[in-house]
């Protein structure tokens, strides 16, 4: 395995809505894990396979539907295993220009969880791991948040709940969700979406 | 807001958190241990100055003991959580006592400071209404000479050629030149091989349009140039790391 790289983590989507999270420090390891996966018929591949049209016809309606499933706000949903639409719907999160946007950002039971559905929604809807706290910092201020605590001691919070990669966050403020914390956000999204 | 417009009092506050920037960026082994004890200054002297003049309290020799004082700044702000408080007493019993009277050889690390530092601009933003950092940011790009690296400096987007959006190829040309007229940005977006042009109305369009802490520009009156806001450099952020608009 060459230096210039360090695998920390795999996650494979094996069914709309599920994907498996495993801890991954080498390539056999990830060789094992697709091998085993495949073996229970739930690769990665396998997924896609069950999805092609045999002659096919559906080609133009499978593109379609692949786009829609491609937007930020979707890619959220199908990773939550939520129903498509409900986002922005139940009035909890949409994208705008590519940048994230609480919509009802009164409704979160703490500013921190709040947050923490924000940073999850740059990771899973924008694709960007490991953003800089400042870049962080100014998409947080836009949110109209109101909070009595400063964002670097949200921030701490989320560190000490194991939401937050401290590693990543001590080395160069960079702000990283743990498995932990993508699940933390997805639970809450689903409570505001419950309560409507 | 520009600090030659702010109370003398707030310039003076500001300037001491200059002072601990340009400490921080500077190559002293143990700056931030420096840094720590300029900042709780800063705290102190704001404390002061805010009982004084904006909460128009008269100060006697109580006022002496930083404990009454914070706390007498404590009670006149109560929209900020005792967890801040309870922050910023740690860092000066425990670390800024230590630094300033025993340790010369301690220090923090950079992200536990400016967690600290950030703490400490967020009680002086409560109590005077301004926003401390943009204040120290805009001090620090006036005293500090233009080929030194800046300590924020924006993500780095290899080339205007490989943004599709017109909108992101704005922002980023923006971010590049900081102009204050259309034709800055069209050179340089010849200068960079993209194909795009923009009449004045439509850059004004553009720029003034999505001005405001809420969108991705802002004016800087004191040096007459567009500039990205917080949530312009959060954009570029993404645009570096190859997104698009979806």
């Amino acid at each position: 395995m060459s230096d210039k790289y360090t695998l920390t983590e795999v996650r494979a989507e094996i069914h709309p809505g599920v994907t498996v999270i495993a801890s991954v420090s080498t390539l056999d390891g990830l060789a094992s894990l697709l091998e085993d996966l495949k073996a229970h018929g739930m690769g990665p591949d396998d997924r896609k396979k069950k999805h092609t049209d045999k002659d096919g016809a559906g080609t133009q309606a499978k593109d379609a539907s692949d786009a829609a499933c491609d937007s930020p706000s979707a890619r959220i949903e199908v990773n939550a295993g939520i129903e498509k639409g409900s986002l922005e719907k139940c009035n909890v999160l949409a994208f705008k220009d590519g940048v994230p946007q609480l919509l009802r950002p009164g409704a979160f039971t703490s500013v921190t969880e709040g947050a923490l559905v924000l940073i999850h929604a740059i990771e899973m809807g924008l694709r960007s791991q490991g953003m800089d706290y400042e870049a962080f910092k100014g998409l947080y201020e836009a949110q109209s948040l109101k909070s009595g605590t400063p964002l670097s001691m949200l921030m701490t919070n989320l560190r000490n709940r194991g939401y937050l990669d401290k590693n990543a966050y001590r080395d160069g403020r960079k702000i990283r969700l743990t498995a932990k914390g993508d699940k933390r956000a997805v639970e809450i999204m689903k409570e505001m979406i419950a309560g409507g | 807001m520009a600090v030659g417009k702010v109370s003398p009092w707030i310039k003076g506050i500001v300037d001491t958190l200059v002072g601990a920037s340009l400490i921080r960026q500077s190559s002293i082994p143990t700056e931030n241990r420096l840094v720590v004890i300029l900042v709780d200054t800063a705290f102190e002297t704001a404390c002061r100055a805010y009982l004084k003049y904006n909460a128009k309290i008269h100060l006697d020799q109580n006022h002496s003991h930083r404990d009454n004082m914070v706390k007498a700044v404590r009670a006149k702000l109560p929209l900020v959580d005792a967890a801040v408080w309870d922050s910023i007493d740690y860092y000066y019993q425990e670390i800024r006592c230590d630094f300033y009277h025993q340790s010369a050889g301690k220090t923090l690390t950079d992200s536990d400071l400016l967690d600290y530092q950030e703490t400490v601009e967020f009680v002086m933003d409560h109590a005077f209404g301004i926003r401390v950092a943009e204040l120290v940011k805009a001090e620090v790009t006036v005293v500090t000479p233009p080929d030194s690296p800046t300590p924020q400096a924006l993500p780095t987007v290899a080339s205007l050629t490989d943004v599709d959006d017109d909108r992101d190829k704005v922002l980023v040309a923006v971010a590049q030149v900081l102009p204050s007229s259309v034709e800055q940005v069209n050179s340089h977006l010849r200068q960079q091989g993209a194909s795009l042009r923009l009449k004045t109305q439509d850059f004004t369009s553009i720029v003034a349009r999505n001005s405001g802490t809420k969108k991705f520009y802002f004016f800087n009156k004191e040096l007459r140039r567009w500039e990205p806001s917080a949530l312009g450099r959060f954009r570029i952020s993404q645009i570096a790391k190859g997104q698009t608009d979806e």
